[in-house]
């Protein structure tokens, strides 16, 4: 009994310990440290998220606005306007004709120099070009809003200071003020005089019209920017501005 | 010669001049019950030739056709086989072939006493192998496999490897007999294979703590740069804080300068409009006032007339001659006229202006 259970005791140890070399072979098998890490630091850097900071910290909207002002013969009146470029203003014809003197400021107060102005014949459109760059300038929409779009307006209503209303496209129609071909949008955003000229911008900032009137009901109506862009693509749409005899 | 199964057999096979059984006579001896009854059909292992462990000097049994004739040299007693159905138990083997009563069955009693020619087994006793008895065959048949050493004591117990252990087998009941070699053997393999495990254990339990050791001081030297970094982490987080709090107070300062800024440019735009709506009145102003002055000197020049034109006819009345040509004063007369028409009409046009 004594010889015949020391063998098989050995074979039992011989299995367990082979048993547990063969353990050894596995992925959890402790293996030697490598060489210790000495930089902790993550290699790549942080990516920088576009936070939409501008230089002053205005926002981009503020930015394009600017303000009008026709110093006609013997008379004064204010509208809006935007930039489309570093140097282009669009505006309404009706803020930039009879005037003597066309003066234009940003949204901080400077004055920028006024080169000429133009307006368009079968849109209440004009064009004016500045002698300076403009602060910022954002870019048409590729298409006209819908029914229920949001719209956000930026202006100087009544002449006073920079606005931002908001509002949704409730329709289309056609121009009430026969100065338009085509129809016109109509929107809900509260617009007042001197709101003229206004950029109507869609939820991504882009334009998608012109303010040019409201009515009584409180309604405004929006060159959209489909007929902008078509007019900004003939070089014959606009005329220089005719001014005003004293 | 020590090998294993197949190598014994060949080698008895090869050997057949110093076989000591014929291998016809053995044939017919076993032929009777050998195939049929023969015990180690169900266990080969213990009467194969090839496992016997034979030393150099044993020769190994004969092969198969002479397993009769092994199993004649090594009955077995206890472990019978199972009995063919209808066959009565064998009979228990003859008291002389058991050399242990108890423990072990020499199969093959050879002493170191005994003469290196007798035989192996009484030719005339008979054999049991199982429940057959078979039939030996003759004394003069068979031969002894080797002799036994000088010196040797094949009773010094079965822990001792003799020469003549090939064929020593183990009696318990129930458990096949295991060759002495075989058992040295398996011992030796076994001590090798513990050995072989216990360097390789050595190995590894070296290696463990070498790894160990080297995580250990890793993790001592990460712990000491996880305390470095806590430190860094939290005076950044504290300066993070204040950098946040300040940056709220920058955040309203800003939007109290850009509500200042619009405020200043609302303001700086409605001066402009004051003044240009002032420099419109000015302009306006500095127009009415030259209406003004014109009408003033046009009235004062028409008031000087007529006064001049009045002495001419109070003079010309007092004199008895006349004093002056009447077609100059007439002339005269209409030029004044002239002037406060001029003046009236200047007049006019200033209460237009001023009345816009």
């Amino acid at each position: 009994m004594r010889r015949a259970g020391r063998p098989g005791i050995a074979a039992a140890t011989a299995v367990v310990v082979a048993a547990a070399l063969a353990a050894c072979a596995t992925e959890d098998f402790p293996a030697l440290p490598g060489p210790p890490v000495t930089e902790f630091v993550p290699s790549e850097a942080p990516v920088v998220r576009p936070s939409g900071l501008t230089p002053d910290g205005f926002d981009a909207v503020q930015r394009m606005a600017v303000r009008i002002r026709n110093v006609g013969c013997g008379s004064l009146s204010t509208g809006s306007g935007f930039a489309i470029d570093a140097t282009t203003l669009i505006t309404n014809k009706h803020v930039v004709a009879d005037s003597a003197d066309l003066q234009v400021s940003t949204y901080d107060g400077r004055d920028i120099d006024v080169t000429a102005s133009s307006t368009a014949v079968i849109a209440d459109l004009a064009v004016v070009r500045t002698a300076e760059e403009l602060p910022s300038y954002p870019e048409l929409a590729p298409a006209d809003p819908v029914r229920g779009d949001e719209v956000t307006v930026v202006g100087y209503p009544q002449g006073g200071t920079l606005t931002v209303t908001r509002g949704q496209v409730i329709g289309s129609t056609t121009d009430p003020l026969n100065e338009n071909l085509g129809e016109v949008l109509v929107t809900d955003a509260q617009v007042e005089p001197g709101s003229s000229g206004s950029a109507v911008l869609d939820s991504q900032g882009r334009v998608v019209g012109v303010v040019y009137a409201k009515s009584a009901a409180g309604q405004s109506f929006i060159v959209p920017v489909s007929t902008l862009a078509a007019l900004l693509a003939d070089a014959a749409a606009f005329t220089p501005t005719a001014s005003c005899t004293p | 010669m020590n090998h294993p199964r197949g190598g014994a057999t060949g080698e008895s096979a090869d050997a057949g001049t110093e076989e000591p059984l014929d291998e016809g006579s053995a044939a017919r001896a076993l032929d009777p019950s050998a195939e049929t009854l023969h015990p180690d059909d169900d266990a080969p292992s213990s009467a194969e030739p090839s496992a016997v462990e034979p030393d150099d000097a044993i020769e190994p049994p004969p092969p198969a056709a002479d397993a009769p004739a092994d199993d004649g040299l090594a009955p077995e007693p206890a472990p019978s086989p199972p009995a063919p159905d209808g066959e009565p138990a064998p009979p228990p083997p003859p008291p002389a072939l058991d050399a242990s009563a108890h423990a072990h069955v020499l199969v093959d009693p050879v002493t170191a006493s005994a003469p290196a020619d007798t035989p192996l087994f009484d030719a005339s006793a008979p054999l049991y192998v199982a429940s057959t008895r078979i039939a030996l065959p003759p004394a003069a048949a068979l031969t002894r496999i080797d002799p036994l050493p000088t010196g040797a004591d094949p009773s010094a117990g079965g822990g001792t490897p003799t020469p003549y252990a090939s064929t020593v087998r183990h009696a318990h009941a129930g458990s096949a007999p295991v060759p002495v070699g075989r058992r040295r053997w398996f011992r030796r393999t076994v001590a090798t294979v513990v050995a072989l495990l216990l360097l390789a254990t050595t190995g590894l339990a070296i290696y463990l703590f070498m790894s160990a050791s080297g995580w250990r001081d890793q993790a001592k030297s990460y712990l000491g740069s996880s305390l470095e970094l806590g430190g860094d982490l939290a005076g950044t987080r504290s300066d993070l804080s204040g950098a946040r709090a300040e940056l709220e107070a920058v955040r309203a300062q800003l939007a109290t300068a850009q509500e200042r800024i619009v405020e200043l440019a609302n303001e700086k735009a409605q001066l402009g409009d004051e003044w240009e709506i002032t420099q419109q009145l000015v302009d306006y102003q500095e127009r009415v006032s030259d209406a003004a002055g014109q009408v003033a000197l046009a009235l004062d020049q028409c008031v000087q007339g007529q006064q001049e034109f009045i002495g001419y006819l109070q003079r010309e009345r007092e004199s008895t001659v006349p004093t002056y040509d009447p077609a100059e004063l007439a002339k005269f007369e209409t030029d004044v006229e002239a002037l406060c028409q001029a003046a009236s009409e200047a007049n006019i046009a200033l209460q237009l202006e001023l009345s816009r």
